[in-house]
C-alpha cells in the first residue's frame, strides 16, 4: 500500500506545473534560471533558501510543519500571520506569511494563534449597536492611544482611529475602514488594555450592516415577489423546455 | 532578476498607446458553435489524455481526471474493526467550517437542534473567505430569477440540474437578506440602493459585493455568529470516513486530528444527521495547473461520500479561472477577480491585441487564453511560464482615476506588497484551477441518496452544469447551506441515533479488489501531496 507523504513541497508542483505548457513558452535567460539564495533565520536556525519566495514557502522548504499556520494562501485568512525582523531595524513586524517575500537576514517565526474573543453578543438581539457597545465590549473605551494596534496590523488598517470612531458612534466609517481585516488577532495580542480591537470593529461593521445601513429594499421586494409566485409559471415553462428550445430561449438577444 | 515591471516595459509600446481607443469597445461575441469549437480545442476538460475511466463504485464506467479517479479508488486509512465508541454525540455533524458549513450549523442551531462543526483547519479557513468578486442575486427592476436561471443554464452548457438551479435562483434574494441579518454589508450606491455589477456570462448586473473582499466579509460574519452561538467546533480535525448503521443510513463520522500520527487518536462522532460541506479539489492540481484554492481543498467530501455509495455528478468538468496570476512566482495561482474585467480591464496577447470578449463565461475565456499561448502569442516569464496581459489600468481609463483603488483595494494591496502599481501597469495571467463544477449528487433539500447524509456548497454538484458563473458559488453555499441545515434539523427531530459501523469500508475494499485495483493510494489525502510523483 502506498502511503502518500503528508509533507508538501509547493515548489515541486510549481515546477511540475510549468512542464505542462512549457512548449508554449519562449525565452529564458540563464541568470533567471537559478535564483540567488538568501540567508534567513527561522525559529533561531539559519537556512539558505531561494530569493523571491514567501515565508510560507521557506517554512515548507526547510521541513517545518504545515497543517497549522497555513490557510487560504491568498492573503485573506490570517492563518499564516508571522512575526519577523529585518536587518538594521530593532522592531518586530507582523506580516502574512503567504504574502511576505523573504529577504536576506530576515528572521521570523509563526505568530501564536490567539484565543477567541471574551465577549459574546447575539447580533439579532442587538437593537442599538452604538448605544450597546460597552454592554458587549466592556473595555471598548479604554484606549490609551499607544498606536500598538495600528502599528502591528498586517493589512495597514488605521485600527486605533477606527476604534476612536466606533466610540463616537461613527459605525459606518469604522466598518468601512475595517473591511480588509483578516482577523489575525495581532491587534488583540498587542493591546495593553485587552480591548480586542478587531472584534470591536467587526461588531461595528455587523451592527451597521444589520441595523443602521439603508435596508435592502430591492432584496425584500424580490424575495416577496418570489414567495408570492410571480415568476412560478414562467419558471416552470422554462424548466419544461427541451434542451434545444431552452438553448434557443437563452441565446436570444445575445451577440 | 527580471521583474514583471521589466517585462511590461518591454511590451508597453504595444499596450499603453492604444488604451484610449480600446475604451468601452466590446470585442465581438462568439456564436454558440464558435464557443463550443474553442472549448473542445483548448479547454483542459477536453484534454483526453488527462482523463481515465473509474473502475469501481457508483460512478464505475464514468470518466474523470486521473488524479481524482485515483482518489475515488483509494483505500480507507481506517481498520473497520476499530473501536467505534463515540467520543461525541450530536444531532447534526457538519464536516467543514466554511461558508456552507457555518450557514447550515447556524440554521440548525436556531431551529433548536444540537449542531457540531468539525473542520480540517480553523473555523472559516475555506474557499469562501477568498471569494472576491461578489454574489449573484436578482435585484434589478429589469431582472428576475428567470433571467438569472437563463444566464446560469446557458453558462452551464444546459447540463445543470434544472430543479437545483431553480432553487438557487429562487432562494437567492431571501438568502442574501439572511446574510444582511448576519451583518454582511453589501456595497451601496450613494442613494442607499444596493450596488450591482455585471459578471461574465450575465445578461444583467446582479452581483452584490463588498468591494473585492466579498467572501471575507461573509465568512467573518458567519464565523463570529457560530462562535457567539456556542456551537461546538473541533478544529484541525479532518473527517476521514463516514459511519453508517449497516442498513444504508449515515450515522456519524471518524475524525483524524492533525498531530495524532498515523495510528494516533481518532475522534468518533455519532450523529443523527451528517452534512458534508468540506469544499472542493483545487489542491489536487489536476493536469499540473496551479490553483486559487485554499490549502485544505483536497476533495475529501467526494471521497467519503463515494465510499458510502453516493453517486457523483459532473466530476469530469472543472473550472479553470481565466485570470490567475503567473508572475511573480509566489503569487502563482492567486486570483485576479473577474470583477476587474467587468469594470473594463481587458485581455491582450503579446501583440497587444485583444482576442476574446472579456465578459464571456469563464471556460470560454480560459480556453481563449490557452489558445493564444499555444500559438506563440503569449508572454513568457523568466520562470518559464506563459500568459497574457490583463490590462488593469483600463479600469481607471474607463471609469476615471482612482476607481481601481476604490473598488479593488484587495487586489491593489496584494501587488503593492511587491511594489507593483497595477493602476499603471498590466499584469500577467493564465488560467488557474478554481472550482469543481460537479460534486455529490443531492436533491432540493441537500440530501444525498444515502438517508441522513446531506451535502452543500462546492462539495455538492449538479447546480452549475459544466461551468459555473461568477457569483453563483457564494450564492450556492448560502442557499444550499440554509436548505441542508433546515432539512437536517427536521430529520434529526424524527430520527434516533443509529449503530456505528464501518461496514461500507469492507464493501469498498471488496469492490476495489474485484476491479483489480491492487495498490490503491490511501485517501482522503487531507493536505496537498505536492511531492507526489505521477506516472507517465
Amino acid at each position: 500500500m502506498v502511503r502518500l507523504s503528508l509533507r508538501a513541497n509547493p515548489l515541486v508542483i510549481l515546477r511540475e506545473s510549468n512542464a505542462v505548457f512549457r512548449e508554449d513558452c519562449l525565452v529564458k535567460t540563464s541568470e533567471d534560471q537559478e535564483p540567488p539564495k538568501v540567508g534567513v533565520e527561522i525559529l533561531g536556525r539559519t537556512f539558505q533558501v531561494p530569493a523571491g519566495i514567501t515565508a510560507v514557502d521557506a517554512l515548507w522548504l526547510t521541513g517545518h510543519a504545515l497543517e497549522r499556520g497555513v490557510g487560504c494562501l491568498g492573503g485573506v485568512c490570517g492563518a499564516c500571520t508571522m512575526l519577523y525582523t529585518t536587518p538594521g531595524s530593532p522592531n518586530f513586524n507582523v506580516g502574512l506569511g503567504c504574502r511576505t517575500v523573504i529577504a536576506e537576514g530576515m528572521s521570523f517565526f509563526p505568530f501564536p494563534q490567539r484565543g477567541r474573543s471574551r465577549c459574546r453578543y447575539e447580533l439579532s438581539d442587538v437593537k442599538d449597536p452604538a448605544g450597546e457597545l460597552l454592554d458587549h465590549f466592556d473595555r471598548a473605551d479604554k484606549c490609551r492611544h499607544c498606536h500598538g494596534c495600528t502599528n502591528v496590523c498586517p493589512q495597514k488598517i488605521q485600527v486605533e482611529e477606527a476604534i476612536e470612531l466606533t466610540g463616537k458612534g461613527e459605525f459606518a466609517k469604522a466598518g468601512e475602514m475595517f473591511l480588509p481585516c483578516v482577523m489575525c488577532g495581532a491587534c488583540m495580542a498587542e493591546c495593553p488594555e485587552e480591548m480586542e480591537p478587531n472584534h470591536i470593529l467587526l461588531y461595528a461593521r455587523r451592527g451597521f450592516a444589520a441595523r443602521l445601513a439603508p435596508p435592502p429594499h430591492e432584496l425584500e421586494r424580490m424575495a416577496r415577489e418570489i414567495r408570492e409566485g410571480r415568476f412560478a409559471a414562467e419558471m416552470e415553462a422554462l424548466i419544461a423546455l427541451s434542451d434545444e428550445s431552452l438553448a434557443a430561449r437563452c441565446e436570444e438577444g445575445r451577440g | 532578476m527580471t521583474t514583471l515591471r521589466h517585462i511590461f516595459d518591454v511590451n508597453a509600446a504595444r499596450i499603453v498607446p492604444t488604451r484610449e481607443s480600446r475604451k468601452n469597445v466590446r470585442f465581438s461575441a462568439l456564436s454558440p458553435a464558435e464557443r463550443e469549437n474553442l472549448l473542445s480545442s483548448y479547454h483542459p476538460d477536453y484534454k483526453a489524455g488527462a482523463y481515465r475511466e473509474i473502475r469501481a463504485g457508483a460512478n464505475k464506467g464514468g470518466r474523470t481526471v486521473s488524479e481524482l479517479a485515483d482518489l475515488l479508488e483509494s483505500d480507507s486509512p481506517l481498520d473497520p474493526g476499530m473501536s467505534l465508541v463515540p467520543d461525541h454525540t450530536t444531532d447534526l455533524l457538519v464536516i467543514g467550517g466554511g461558508g456552507a458549513g457555518c450557514t447550515a450549523a447556524l440554521i440548525a442551531h436556531r431551529l433548536g437542534i444540537r449542531a457540531m462543526i468539525a473542520t480540517k483547519l480553523r473555523l472559516g479557513d475555506s474557499n469562501t473567505v477568498m471569494a472576491e468578486g461578489g454574489v449573484q442575486a436578482a435585484v434589478g427592476e429589469d431582472d428576475s430569477p428567470v433571467e438569472h436561471f437563463k444566464d446560469a443554464v446557458r453558462g452551464g452548457h444546459y447540463k445543470n440540474d434544472r430543479n437545483l438551479l431553480r432553487v438557487l435562483v429562487e432562494d437567492g434574494p431571501e438568502a442574501m437578506l439572511w446574510l444582511c441579518e448576519q451583518g454582511v454589508l453589501f456595497d451601496r450606491e450613494p442613494d442607499g440602493r444596493l450596488r450591482v455589477k455585471p459578471g461574465g456570462g450575465t445578461s444583467r448586473a446582479r452581483l452584490l459585493a463588498c468591494e473585492d473582499y466579498t467572501g471575507l466579509d461573509i465568512m467573518r460574519a458567519l464565523k463570529e455568529s457560530v462562535v457567539h452561538s456556542g456551537i461546538p467546533v473541533i478544529e484541525y480535525a479532518p473527517a476521514v470516513e463516514l459511519l453508517s448503521d449497516g442498513e444504508g443510513r449515515c450515522t456519524g463520522a471518524v475524525l483524524a486530528p492533525f498531530g495524532a500520527g498515523e495510528n494516533g487518536r481518532r475522534i468518533v462522532v455519532g450523529a443523527k444527521t451528517v452534512l458534508l460541506a468540506a469544499g472542493g479539489i483545487g489542491r489536487l492540481h489536476f493536469q499540473g495547473f496551479p490553483t486559487s484554492n485554499h490549502f485544505g481543498a483536497t476533495g475529501d467530501a467526494l471521497v467519503m461520500a463515494y465510499r458510502l455509495g453516493v453517486g457523483l455528478v459532473d466530476i469530469d468538468t472543472f473550472q479553470y479561472h481565466p485570470t490567475g496570476v503567473i508572475y511573480p512566482g509566489f503569487l502563482a495561482g492567486a486570483l485576479v477577480t473577474e470583477g476587474m474585467r467587468s469594470m473594463g480591464a481587458q485581455l491582450l496577447n503579446s501583440r497587444g491585441e485583444r482576442f476574446i470578449d472579456e465578459m464571456e463565461t469563464r471556460d470560454v475565456v480560459s480556453a481563449a487564453i490557452i489558445r493564444e499561448c499555444h500559438h506563440g502569442r503569449g508572454i513568457s516569464t523568466p520562470s518559464g511560464k506563459c500568459g497574457v496581459w490583463l490590462d488593469t489600468p483600463m479600469i481607471d481609463v474607463t471609469n476615471g482615476p482612482g476607481t481601481l483603488q476604490a473598488r479593488f483595494p484587495n487586489m491593489v494591496r496584494q501587488f503593492t506588497r511587491v511594489d507593483l502599481d497595477i493602476s499603471k501597469q498590466a499584469i500577467l495571467v493564465y488560467p488557474t484551477l478554481h472550482y469543481q463544477n460537479g460534486g455529490i449528487r443531492i436533491d432540493e433539500t441537500g440530501e444525498t441518496s444515502v438517508p441522513n447524509l446531506f451535502a452543500a456548497g462546492e462539495a455538492a454538484g449538479g447546480i452549475h452544469g459544466r461551468n459555473r458563473l461568477m457569483g453563483n458559488s457564494l450564492l450556492d453555499v448560502v442557499v444550499f447551506g440554509r436548505r441542508a441545515g433546515a432539512a437536517a434539523a427536521r430529520r434529526s427531530r424524527e430520527t434516533e441515533h443509529g449503530r456505528l459501523t464501518l461496514d461500507h469500508v469492507v464493501r469498498h475494499r471488496a469492490a476495489l479488489k474485484e476491479a483489480g485495483i491492487e495498490e490503491p493510494i490511501v485517501g482522503p489525502i487531507l493536505v496537498p501531496t505536492y511531492a507526489r510523483q505521477r506516472a507517465g
